[in-house]
């Protein structure tokens, strides 16, 4: 089973309102997986829940790790890196201070360094921008600096938040082309937050649905894509 | 008549009759708890019933006895138009003094009025104040005989007169309560937001508050001067502000009859502790003051809630609301609204 | 000329004074979005661990260096211990809390140290520098410049400075970028508590020790950090700086009162920045609480 990541019947409670009813899912090592559903019905407070800032209930395992009961920082260590919603810019720092904070949990070394130049590589819009102050990037540049400063901690499991939000369709397409080249290089595996179902679905391997906080659905991203009611609801055809 | 209707007339009563029971010195430390309680009363408006936290009263309680010592020695006025000028003049100063403060976030007034409190025994003391304020010395207050020929003692008459303002102005407290701009502070108190949405002028009502929570401490500082009849820099230190919120903290932050409690507390108290100790009393209140807010989850804000409910607002600000907008342009630093 | 000059360096030496001070408000605000009414306390207090190692009998410099790890120590577990449990409370629970501990600290110093007025010794000896500067300023301005100098690199150049700096501008990123916020928030009490015992020993040579010492020396700072914005560190220092200046340059020039309206002037100072911008020299925008 390897670093599967499964979530088992999962609750998060703020005061009154129970936001996440029991949801349960499996992450397969190396998989891409969605989690689609319309607004509120809980995808965010699923990946805080999974990073450590909100607090769940329930049991989630990560390889042998039992997450609920970490820390972020102990989250983060053992693989598993967020890029949150609304990108979490540190936007007082400049755009390589941003990276070198992704980086902070590990050792100092060349390793690190190299990694740096690795993102730049990726992301070389980002190189010309290293000495600027992150808040002053587009939309776009943030979010590609929120996606490198994720990679920074080498995470196994990458947690995206709807990183095609408030982006140019265009910007959108490239941003997914890198994720899906990082995917094929790094072997990442990851687990995505979307409303731009249609896009996503061309890069998932799986998909489940979340309404109202519990899942609804589930399966392959071919077998979403042919069921006529989730192309009505989430696909926007 | 309800429960509560009818023990507050029992208590009334009951301080009536304290300088007929009470001799001597008792009587003059009733009467300090009392004008305490006055003052205490004016943060009780302010932070009970409006939300906002100020630490500099003691400068009103300090401009008031000096605009009466200054009615009585300057002006040779007769003591009852003291009350009017003092009262008017820390209005005044008060709503003048918060305005700046009160556009930013809580911190700021705060600290101005941290500074306030701090800056009043120098500015009292400036030789050029000197011929009003008698400077470093002080000065003299003379007190008002009994009037009417009743036969009552100066210590039962200055009693009387200090109970008949704090009756006075624990009614306009109660009645500023239940009025329209009473509920327009309340609901700037619990969503300031809301509030300005319902077309409330937040700072208008803020404003308010603090000049009549200045008018209050004006007051309590009148009749102090003519009850101690000698008046100087040195008794309107930083101190007296803080035992001010301290009696606000113990009395319950908006319950009104709690600025009794919090006025004996903060004058018997030390009676108690100095006979070991001076500065014992100090450190008492200071331990006193964190452990109340420590097991008190919510801390003086909890005590608003206990007395007067929060009305159901959209805003639940116990946890940050998950970002909507996605953008977070250049920062802000200085946490929003909790 | 002569006599501005004069009055110029010693305004100088004093504003470091108030910079560091205002640098340890600055500090605590961004850290927890409240200022510590209690700094000037916990600067006085460390000033009289020092005396106390002094009469001890220890070397002035040791007892120097003991009081800032002491005060280091105790900042970062005042935070853990206390400050810790009441974060994200109201702003009332943290002035309440703040005022508390003001108490309970000058209250706990006279009943140690009884309230009398203690002279204390400065490590720069007596003497002028050309009937300009005493060597006692010379010295302040050294060591409070290379205490400023020693934190901006500090900050600038250090990881645990580059975490620090990010928990201030993204307390929710740091902690997803595996920074353990909990334990850097005390680290920075620390610092700022260490900050505030060297600018208590430093003043204490001139304004003598007693528990009130920092009263006179709290309410100058707040001038200087919140004219450099509350949230700008560079800006506290440039702010406790200015305001030194001015207030010792008003001293020598008006005549008479210059000098007792020391208090009042920093409180107008404070009162202006309020109504004609409120962010100060370098602050940060203000989130505006309607």
């Amino acid at each position: 089973m390897g670093q599967d990541l499964i979530i088992d019947d999962m609750h998060v409670s703020y005061g009154d309102s129970h936001i996440l009813q029991g949801i349960s899912m499996v992450l397969h090592e190396g998989e891409v997986v969605t989690l689609l559903g319309p607004n509120g019905a809980g995808k965010t407070t699923t990946l805080r829940g999974l990073s450590g800032l909100t607090k769940a209930t329930g049991k989630v395992t990560y390889g042998k790790l039992d997450l609920l009961n970490m820390k972020p920082e102990a989250i983060l260590r053992s693989g598993i890196s967020l890029v949150p919603e609304g990108r979490g810019t540190f936007a007082s720092l400049s755009t390589e201070e941003n990276l070198q904070l992704g980086g902070i949990s590990r050792k100092a070394d060349h390793a690190l360094e190299d990694d740096m130049k690795r993102m730049y590589r990726y992301f070389p819009v980002l190189e010309e921008r290293k000495k600027q102050q992150a808040g002053m990037l587009s939309g776009g540049e943030q979010q590609m600096l929120a996606v490198a400063r994720a990679l920074m901690s080498r995470p196994k499991l990458l947690l995206l938040d709807e990183p095609s939000f408030g982006l140019a369709p265009r910007i959108i397409e490239q941003l997914f082309d890198i994720l899906k080249s990082i995917r094929e290089t790094e072997g990442i595996s990851m687990l995505i937050v979307e409303q731009n179902a249609a896009l996503v679905m061309q890069f998932a391997d799986r998909a489940y649905v979340l309404e109202a906080g519990q899942i609804v659905l589930s399966g392959t991203a071919k077998e979403m894509q042919n069921n006529e009611a989730i192309l009505k609801s989430y696909l926007g055809s | 008549m309800n429960i509560r209707t009818l023990s507050l007339i029992i208590l009334g009563i009951a301080l009536v009759l304290v300088p007929f029971v009470l001799k001597g010195y008792l009587v003059f430390q009733a009467t300090t708890i009392v004008i305490y309680a006055i003052a205490i009363m004016g943060l009780n408006i302010l932070t009970g019933l409006n939300g906002q936290i100020a630490l500099g009263h003691g400068a009103f309680f300090a401009m008031g006895a000096y605009l009466m010592a200054i009615t009585l020695n300057v002006w040779e006025l007769p003591f009852y138009v003291g009350f009017p000028i003092a009262g008017v003049a820390c209005f005044v100063f008060g709503f003048l003094f918060g305005f700046p403060a009160l556009r930013l976030e809580g911190v700021y007034l705060a600290l101005a009025t941290f500074t306030l409190a701090v800056a009043v025994p120098p500015v009292l003391k400036l030789s050029f104040l000197e011929p009003v304020t008698g400077g470093v010395m002080g000065t003299l207050v003379p007190a008002p005989t009994t009037p009417f020929g009743l036969p009552l003692g100066q210590d039962q008459w200055m009693y009387l007169l200090t109970l008949l303002f704090l009756f006075l102005m624990y009614g306009m407290a109660q009645a500023l309560k239940s009025s329209r701009s009473g509920r327009a502070m309340m609901a700037i108190r619990d969503n300031p937001i809301a509030a300005r949405a319902m077309g409330i002028n937040v700072a208008l009502y803020k404003t308010l508050a603090f000049g009549l929570s200045a008018l209050y401490a004006g007051i309590a500082g009148c009749l102090s001067a003519l009850v101690i009849q000698f008046i100087s820099a040195d008794s309107f230190t930083f101190f007296l502000s803080v035992y001010l919120i301290v009696g606000l903290v113990v009395g319950g932050a908006a319950w009104f009859p709690g600025a009794l409690i919090g006025g004996a507390y903060i004058v018997l108290v030390p009676n108690l502790v100095e006979t070991f100790s001076p500065p014992l009393a100090g450190s008492f209140y200071g331990l006193l003051l964190m452990v109340m807010m420590l097991i008190i989850p919510k801390g003086a804000s909890g005590l608003i809630e206990k007395f007067f409910p929060r009305r159901p607002s959209a805003s639940d600000t116990s946890r940050p609301a998950p970002r909507e907008d996605g953008g977070d342009g250049p920062v802000t630093i200085g946490r929003p609204g909790r | 000329m002569e006599l501005f000059v004069k009055y110029f360096l010693s305004g100088l030496a004093t504003g470091g004074i108030y910079a560091c001070v205002a640098l340890s408000v600055v500090m605590i605000y961004k850290a927890i979005g409240h200022v510590n009414f209690a700094q000037g306390e916990m600067a006085t207090l460390s000033t009289y661990f020092a005396f106390q190692g002094i009469v001890w009998g220890a070397p002035l410099w040791l007892a120097f260096l003991g009081s800032l790890v002491l005060s280091f120590v105790g900042g970062y577990l005042l935070e853990r211990l206390i400050f810790r449990r009441i974060s994200g409370a109201a702003l009332m629970t943290h002035v309440v809390m703040f005022i508390g501990l003001f108490l309970l600290i000058n209250s706990s110093m006279g009943l140690i140290w009884d309230f009398s007025v203690k002279s204390f010794p400065s490590p720069f000896g007596q003497g002028q520098i050309g009937g300009l500067i005493g060597y006692h300023q010379v010295g302040m301005l050294a060591v409070t410049a290379g205490a400023l100098l020693a934190l901006s690199i500090f900050y600038q150049k250090t990881r645990i400075g580059l975490a620090m700096r990010g928990i201030a501008a993204n307390p929710e990123s740091a902690k997803l970028v595996g920074i353990r916020v909990t334990h850097l928030t005390a680290l920075g009490w620390g610092i700022s508590s260490a900050l505030g015992a060297i600018a208590g020993i430093l003043i204490a040579p001139i304004v003598f020790l007693d528990p009130f010492m920092m009263l006179g020396v709290i309410v100058p700072s707040f001038a200087g950090a919140v004219l450099g914005g509350l949230t700008s560190p560079l800006g506290a220092v440039i702010g406790g700086l200015t305001i030194g200046i001015i207030e010792s340059l008003i001293g020598a020039y008006v005549p008479r009162v210059g000098i007792e309206l020391k208090l009042p002037i920093a409180m107008a100072i404070i009162v202006c920045v309020l109504v004609v911008k409120p962010s100060g020299l370098l602050g940060a925008r203000i989130l505006k609480r309607v």
